[in-house]
C-alpha cells in the first residue's frame, strides 16, 4: 500500500481525481458554491502525498501552497458577496501580481538592472493575468473545469518534462481534480465552482509555472500557449447541443495549447529522460 | 612600545590558540557524494566549486574548517540529470545556492580524527561528524608553498535536510567525501 501511495502517478493523478469527484458529489448537496470546495480537499490531500505539509525552511514550493489555501479562503470571500465588485479582476490581477512577487524575490532580489525588470515583470504579469482571467469563469462550470484541465496539465506536464518533478506533480493535480469535475458534469450533476476553485486554479498555475522557469529550467517560452487558455473559454458553445458535445467543443478550444505548451517544453528539453 | 606588544600579541594569539591559518585551495578541494542508484550501483556526483579557510595545530592536534560549496557546481557527469538535481526536487540551488560546513570541535591525532560541526543543506541545520582519515601538511614541492590537506569522510541522511525527492527508491543515505587543501596565510 505505501509502495502505491508513493507512486507519482497516483498521489497527482489518482487520487485528486477521485477525491475532487467525491467531494464534489458530497458538497453539492449543502448548495450555494461549497461543491467548488471540493477543489481544496482534493489539491491538499495530493499535496500530503506528493510534497508533505511541511512549512520550514520557507521554500519557494511551499510558499506557493500556502497561497493556494489563501487563494481558497478569498475565493470564499468573494463567493459570499451578493454584489461582486466591478473591478474584482483589478484585484484578482493585483493579488496575482503580490503572489508571485512574493514567491520569486528571492531570486528575483539577486538580479542586477535590466534583469531585474525583465525577471519580475513579465511573471508578475503572468500570474496576474492567470488569475484574473481564471477568476472571472466562476459562474460557468463548464468553461471553468475545462480551463483548469487544459491550465493544470499544460503547467504540469510541461514543469515535469523541463524542470521539477515536484512542481510538475503540482500541476498536474490540477488538471486531475478539474478531470474529476468534468465527469460529474458530463452526468448532469449540478456542480458549481465559484471562485473558492478558479481563483486558486489560475493563481497556482501561474505560479507554478513560473517557479519552473525561475527555480528550474522550464524554458519561459513553453507557457506562452497557457496565456491564451482562459480566454478560449468565451468562444460561443452550441448551447441546443449535449453536454458531452459542448464539453467537446471546449476541449477543442484549449486543449491544442495545452499540447503545443507541452511540445515546446519536449522539443526544447529532449525528453524527460532525467539520468534516473 | 607598550602598545606595540600589544597589537603584536593581538596579532601571535590567533596561531597560538587555533594553530596556522590556511586558505582553502579550490583547485584542490572537492566534494563528493555517494548515494545509491535504485540499489543497482552506488552512484557518485562531485562539487565543482568550493572556498573557505581553515586552522590546525598539530602539536595540540586541534583545529576548525568551514567550507561553502558552490551548489550549483554539482556535477555527475549527466547534463540533464545535473539539471534535475538543481531543481526544486533536489538542492533547490536559486533559492539555496550554497551548502556550508563549520566546525565546531576537531580531534585530530596521528594524521586521522574527527571534525564534528554542523553542515546547513537546504537552509537545513544539522550537527555532521568528520572522519579524518588523513592530514598532511608540508612545503609544496613545485609552488614552496605551506600547504595542509586532508581527506575525510562523512555520512547524513538527505531526507533529514527536505531532499526527499525519489524515496526510498533513490538512496536516503548518502556519504560525503571531502579532498581538501589549504594554503597557509
Amino acid at each position: 500500500m505505501n509502495d502505491l501511495l508513493a507512486n507519482p502517478a497516483i498521489q497527482s493523478g489518482i487520487i485528486p481525481f477521485l477525491v475532487a469527484m467525491l467531494a464534489a458529489w458530497g458538497l453539492r448537496r449543502l448548495g450555494w458554491f461549497w461543491s467548488g470546495l471540493g477543489f481544496a480537499i482534493a489539491y491538499y490531500v495530493s499535496v500530503y502525498f506528493a510534497a508533505g505539509f511541511q512549512f520550514t525552511p520557507l521554500t519557494s514550493t511551499r510558499k506557493i501552497l500556502i497561497l493556494g489555501i489563501i487563494a481558497i479562503v478569498l475565493g470564499l470571500a468573494v463567493d459570499s458577496l451578493k454584489q461582486k465588485p466591478v473591478f474584482l479582476p483589478v484585484i484578482m490581477f493585483i493579488i496575482g501580481t503580490a503572489a508571485m512577487s512574493w514567491v520569486i524575490w528571492p531570486v528575483a532580489a539577486r538580479q542586477e538592472g535590466g534583469d531585474f525588470w525583465i525577471m519580475l515583470l513579465p511573471s508578475l504579469a503572468y500570474a496576474g493575468w492567470l488569475a484574473a482571467s481564471s477568476e472571472s469563469l466562476r459562474n460557468k462550470p463548464d468553461e471553468g473545469a475545462m480551463v483548469a484541465v487544459a491550465l493544470g496539465l499544460g503547467t504540469g506536464i510541461s514543469a515535469l518534462l523541463g524542470a521539477s518533478a515536484l512542481l510538475g506533480q503540482l500541476g498536474i493535480a490540477i488538471g486531475a481534480i478539474a478531470g474529476g469535475y468534468l465527469v460529474l458534469l458530463l452526468i448532469k450533476q449540478d456542480i458549481h465552482i465559484g471562485s473558492n476553485f478558479m481563483l486558486p486554479v489560475g493563481l497556482l498555475s501561474g505560479l507554478l509555472g513560473i517557479a519552473a522557469v525561475v527555480y528550474a529550467s522550464l524554458p519561459w517560452y513553453s507557457l506562452l500557449p497557457l496565456l491564451i487558455i482562459p480566454a478560449m473559454a468565451y468562444l460561443p458553445v452550441t448551447s441546443g447541443s449535449s453536454k458531452f458535445k459542448q464539453l467537446l467543443m471546449l476541449a477543442l478550444y484549449t486543449i491544442p495549447f495545452t499540447i503545443i505548451s507541452i511540445v515546446i517544453t519536449w522539443m526544447s528539453t529532449g525528453s524527460s529522460e532525467s539520468g534516473y | 612600545m607598550r602598545k606595540l606588544v600589544i597589537t603584536a600579541a593581538l596579532m601571535v594569539l590567533p596561531f597560538t590558540a587555533f594553530g596556522a591559518s590556511y586558505t582553502i585551495d579550490p583547485g584542490h578541494t572537492y566534494p563528493h557524494f555517494k548515494i545509491s542508484h535504485l540499489g543497482f550501483s552506488t552512484m557518485l556526483g562531485r562539487f565543482n566549486k568550493s572556498e573557505g579557510k581553515m586552522t590546525f595545530d598539530e602539536a595540540k592536534g586541534t583545529g576548525s574548517v568551514e567550507i561553502t560549496i558552490d551548489a550549483n557546481s554539482v556535477d555527475t557527469a549527466h547534463e540533464k540529470r545535473d539539471k534535475h538535481l538543481r531543481s526544486p526536487d533536489f538542492l533547490n540551488t536559486a533559492e539555496f545556492p550554497t551548502i556550508t560546513f563549520k566546525s565546531t570541535k576537531a580531534s585530530l591525532k596521528g594524521g586521522k580524527g574527527t571534525v564534528d560541526g554542523n553542515i546547513t543543506i537546504m537552509g537545513v541545520t544539522k550537527p555532521i561528524t568528520l572522519n579524518v582519515t588523513h592530514i598532511k601538511c608540508g612545503v609544496h614541492p613545485f609552488n614552496k608553498k605551506n600547504v595542509c590537506g586532508f581527506d575525510a569522510t562523512a555520512k547524513l541522511k538527505r531526507s533529514e535536510f527536505g531532499v526527499k525527492y525519489g524515496l526510498p527508491a533513490i538512496g536516503d543515505d548518502m556519504e560525503l567525501i571531502f579532498e581538501v587543501e589549504a594554503v597557509k596565510n
